[in-house]
């Protein structure tokens, strides 16, 4: 991101004037943020010497204090701003953006927002929630025409029935599915079970959370979107031995529905929701307005549908980014009577292209309707 | 001994704990609740037993804070087998699982001394328990009312109770239902006729 980004994104935030800076330091806020704004001083008063020639002189603006006790305090007194500010005099430059488990004074976390930013810049990826199964979709933005097509899949299985597909640094995906299938290993050896959808998401809420805590890490660049398919029937507990009475359990309770799917989005601060569509990365704005045209609330949408639809959002999230080239991966989760029987698998590649044919052929209506009118 | 009926289950047991041959306890509850309708029964050293259930009703009430759902009889004696299989050199227990809940119904698991898991439609356990496998063989039935579950697992104690030494005392039974446990008791004074629920 260059430097001029960086002002003007932060600009639009709460100005942070060199007077409330000399607030912040005297009630002595902890060592490393003092350190933080005593260097920022020097800094300042760098610049103005350097800047001493210019038509708003700056020098007169700071007054040394001596040193008083072994905190550095310097006084700032309030003066125009200059018409053009330095990058470091907006809230980026303040010190609350370089580490993490750092608040801004208007309580954010920088950090945290520009991993954020990183996952804005990746491919967009959706999962819908179908009323029979989970898909869950990727436009894996294709860097060199060296790669093997195909390959290098970017949409993982964490457990046999749950899939995770992520938007933004790549490696923080991994590491982030290698830690669910560890939750989800951990989950199966103490309950011997699968793991529910919604206790993953849990899981691995908390788990990114903690990645905004400390000052030694840095948050995770990426969005997840977690799909799974929770079984309806009734599965025995791993490695038992029989199955009770011949003629069943008795006293069970009757018409209530039992698992059914589920879609989770994990963003860098820890934040989770249930979806019935979700997405993220780059196309995601396209993307979330195409799928709320679907009303997935009225849980109407067969999955067959579905992994139509979601190959449509993905080529029409990639209309604004036209130049790079991508691939469409797609996976699924469907009911136990469904087509993956309760497991989450690749879209097979037939249908994957048939929808992807629709996909292109609902885009060039588009662009014929537009030019009617 | 638990059985599933009907409606549910029903677990049941005598009430005599023994070191050597003096009878330390002659009213001891060995139906051991470990959340809201799972319970087990406890058989072999009472304190192995009683660390096994505080330890998976700890896990139990746990699981049901955190994940805003109760626990499956299925979430309980994996816990147990958990338990008593990576410890089995250490311990000396016998558990009968028997729980309700409204997805599954009525569940009946046993862990015999090695750790292993075996769902049932009834489970018996304990020194008494050799001495009624025939009993139970030949008056069990699937699918009895609730009365019908009592009389069976009050006769099948009852014949225990004669013939094992390290059996007897009072017969305490939980009945385990879509309405939630209940308890009965029935006293040798009487010939176990009561005072049942009362």
């Amino acid at each position: 991101m260059s430097g001029d980004e960086i002002r003007q994104s932060s600009e639009t935030a709460a100005s942070h004037t060199p007077h409330r800076l000399t607030a912040r330091t005297a009630t002595g806020s902890g060592v490393s943020m003092h350190r933080g704004l005593t260097a920022l001083a020097k800094h300042w008063n760098a610049h103005q010497s350097r800047q001493s020639s210019t038509a708003c002189n700056l020098s007169s603006a700071y007054q040394s204090v001596p040193q008083l006790d072994n905190r550095t305090t310097f006084k700032l007194i309030p003066i125009p701003t200059p018409s053009k500010p330095p990058s470091w005099c907006t809230s980026i430059g303040t010190g609350y953006d370089l580490s993490n488990s750092v608040f801004s004074p208007d309580g954010r976390n920088f950090q945290v927002e520009y991993a954020v930013k990183a996952v804005e810049n990746g491919g967009t990826a959706i999962g819908i929630r179908c009323k029979d199964g989970v898909v869950l979709a990727l436009e894996k933005l294709v860097s060199s025409k060296l790669l093997k097509k195909e390959a290098n899949k970017r949409i993982a299985t964490v457990d046999r029935n749950m899939g995770i597909v992520s938007a933004g640094l790549l490696p923080d995906g991994r590491h982030f599915v290698s830690r669910a299938r560890d939750e989800a290993a951990q989950w199966r050896s103490m309950y011997k079970a699968p793991i529910p959808t919604a206790a993953l998401a849990n899981r691995m809420g908390s788990y990114v959370q903690a990645y905004t805590l400390y000052s030694s890490v840095r948050p995770f660049g990426v969005t997840a979107i977690v799909g799974g398919w929770d079984s309806e029937a009734e599965i025995p507990v791993d490695g038992q031995v029989g199955s009770g009475p011949k003629s069943g359990a008795g006293g069970k309770g009757e018409g209530a529905k039992h698992g059914g799917p589920f879609l989770y989005m994990i963003e860098p601060s820890g934040l989770y929701w249930g979806y019935y569509g979700a997405a993220t990365g780059k196309g995601r704005q396209a993307a979330k307005s195409e799928l709320e045209k679907l009303n997935l609330h009225e849980c109407n949408l067969s999955l067959g549908d579905g992994v139509k639809e979601a190959a449509r959002i993905i080529y029409v999230a990639h209309e604004d980014s036209k130049d790079k080239d991508f691939e469409l991966e797609m996976t699924w989760i469907s009911s136990l009577d469904g087509p993956t029987k309760g497991r989450h698998m690749d879209v097979p590649r037939e249908l994957r292209e048939e929808a992807e044919r629709l996909a292109k052929k609902a885009l060039e209506g588009e662009d014929e309707e537009e030019m009617q009118e | 001994m638990a059985i599933n009926f009907k409606d549910g289950v029903i677990l049941g047991a005598d009430s005599r704990t023994t070191t050597g041959a003096y009878i330390a306890n002659r009213v001891t509850d060995k139906l051991t609740q470990v959340h809201d309708t799972i319970w087990c029964c406890r058989s072999g050293s009472a304190a192995d037993t009683q660390a096994v259930a505080d330890i998976v009703h700890y896990h139990l009430g746990m699981y049901g804070i955190t994940n805003d759902e109760p626990p499956t009889t299925q979430t309980a004696a994996a816990i147990f087998q958990e338990l008593c299989y990576d410890n089995k050199d250490q311990l000396s227990a016998g558990m009968i699982i028997a729980g309700y809940d409204h997805r599954h119904g009525g569940q009946v698991y046993s862990i015999p001394l090695g750790g292993s898991l075996h769902k049932q439609s009834y489970a018996i356990g304990g020194s008494g328990s050799t001495y009624i496998y025939g009993y139970c063989d030949a008056n069990w039935k699937e699918g009895m009312t609730e009365e019908e579950g009592i009389n069976f697992v009050k006769g099948s104690l009852q014949e225990a109770i004669k013939w094992d030494g390290s059996s007897g005392g009072v017969i305490r039974m939980v009945v385990l239902t879509a309405k939630g446990a209940q308890r009965h008791l029935y006293l040798p004074d009487n010939g176990y006729t009561g005072p049942g629920t009362k």
